[in-house]
């Protein structure tokens, strides 16, 4: 038996080792719609899901009733399926494929043991950090196992990686923002209102940007590159399952990081930040970046640098700040107690990283 | 002159109206009423204080008392000049401490 998938990584076709085709999954902005059963000559059944994505009801069309009911427990252990139909789809549990052999769940990275209310395995990064994922504020995130942080009932996993990271694959996928919902509310409006501004303005630095405007793509924020011909979305996709942070043509990309452009130099003046009353930078103050290069101010047109934020010092971070532009971040120090001097330091040596390697 | 005037430490052109607004805070701003008095204040809209305030409580500190903090909708020159019209009328300064006697 052989499956294809698509760049979503959701299976879409089942095809026998003779080659014929057996069943097929239709999906629309990442959700599973219906299900073709039987080959060529088979039954289309539509799928009927709760909040979290769990399939609990098909029907056949023109049918007025269900045709198969599909009970189960919040991890989706105990389920139980009834009705004339059969069960024609394998997806189940959050929409995600049940192994029918070994009963568990296909989450793309992991498999998901429903029984257990846990994955097989533990969480993985294909970059090497001490705990993948991990929120050191939430401990629930330390164990590598648990799903969905243990609570089942508001949360679904995307990927089978953690969820914090899962909201923000999420996210990107639907939104092209890497974040939460309030990043996602910041961002979309700065993106798609200034979309004709930014394609403007990297086409004037040489860059193209490259929109993904299908169902599971990112449909708001470009992603930049020299060459577009070097991607494709299966690169896209496979490259953001292997890991987060994404290089392509010699030009960073969104996944992974905030990318941020700071028009000008990295001197800090006594406008860029406030000092507390030791004489040192309060945190949450600093200078000023945009996740949208239109949003530099003119007077800094055509010296614009473009970096990361994961590419930041330690010591530094950057976060939104202010109502007007939601794309509008402070580069400030993560810790108070840094000294004026020590703060430009820091932004003195990351301007000249930038400056040797602009990647 | 009968009403307060604006005075910015580091000048305040067209583009510090627009990167304030970014900012969501203007500080350095020196209020001269018409007493001949001057009084240091600070604007904040109320999204960039509410987000002072949450770094604030995350770096460990229970409160932010400051002297002269005017919150205004937006941080624009006409807003902050609105703002300090009116609570010279309402007799705020009153209750400051001026920073010194303005010499003619």
């Amino acid at each position: 038996m052989d499956f294809l998938y698509d760049l979503g990584g959701h299976e879409v076709s089942q095809i026998t080792a003779a080659g014929s085709w057996t069943r097929g999954e239709i999906y629309a902005g990442g959700r599973h719609l219906g299900t073709y059963s039987g080959g060529t000559s088979g039954t289309t059944t539509f799928t009927f899901s709760d909040w979290l994505g769990t399939e609990r009801a098909r029907s056949v069309p023109g049918a007025t009733t269900t045709c198969e009911t599909i009970t189960s427990l919040p991890f989706g252990d105990g389920m139980t399926t009834t009705g004339s139909c059969g069960d024609p789809s394998p997806m189940h549990f959050t929409g995600k494929e049940r192994d029918s052999e070994s009963g568990l769940d296909n989450f793309g990275a992991r498999y998901d043991s429903s029984q257990y209310g846990r994955f097989m395995t533990p969480d993985w990064a294909a970059k090497p950090m001490g705990v993948p994922y991990a929120d050191f504020g939430d401990p629930q995130t330390l164990n590598l196992y648990s799903y969905v942080r243990n609570n089942p009932l508001s949360r679904a996993d995307i990927n089978g990686h953690c969820w914090k990271w899962a909201q923000s694959f999420c996210n990107w996928a639907n939104y092209g923002v890497w974040g939460d919902e309030k990043a996602v509310q910041a961002a979309e409006t700065t993106a798609r209102n200034q979309l004709s501004a930014q394609q403007q303005m990297r086409a004037a630095n040489g860059q193209s940007p490259l929109i993904f405007n299908t169902g599971q793509q990112a449909n708001g924020h470009p992603i930049l590159t020299t060459d577009v011909s070097q991607m494709s979305r299966n690169a896209v996709f496979d490259t953001i399952n292997s890991g987060h942070d994404v290089t392509w043509g010699g030009q960073i990309g969104l996944v992974g990081g905030l990318v941020l452009y700071r028009g000008g130099g990295f001197e800090a003046g006594p406008k860029d930040y406030r000092l507390d009353a030791q004489g040192n930078v309060q945190t949450g103050y600093g200078i000023s970046v945009n996740t949208d290069p239109s949003k530099i101010p003119q007077r800094f047109q055509g010296n614009i640098r473009i970096f990361n934020e994961s590419d930041l010092p330690p010591e530094l971070r950057a976060i939104q700040r202010g109502a007007r532009d939601p794309g509008h971040f402070e580069i400030t120090p993560r810790d108070s107690g840094m000294s004026p001097q020590r703060y430009q330091e820091l932004l003195n040596a990351f301007g000249k990283e930038l400056e040797e390697d602009p990647e | 002159m009968d009403q307060p005037k604006l005075t910015f430490t580091y000048g305040f052109d067209e583009n510090d109206e627009f990167e304030t607004q970014q900012r969501g805070y203007c500080d350095h701003v020196v209020v001269d009423l018409p007493t001949r008095l001057q009084y240091r204040v600070i604007f904040y809209e109320p999204v960039r204080l509410a987000q002072s305030l949450e770094t604030l409580q995350e770096s460990g500190k229970v409160c932010l008392g400051e002297p002269g903090l005017i919150v205004v909708p937006t941080v624009t020159l006409h807003y902050m000049q609105e703002a300090v019209n009116q609570l010279y009328k309402e007799g705020y300064f009153e209750h400051l401490a001026p920073l010194k006697q303005k010499v003619e």
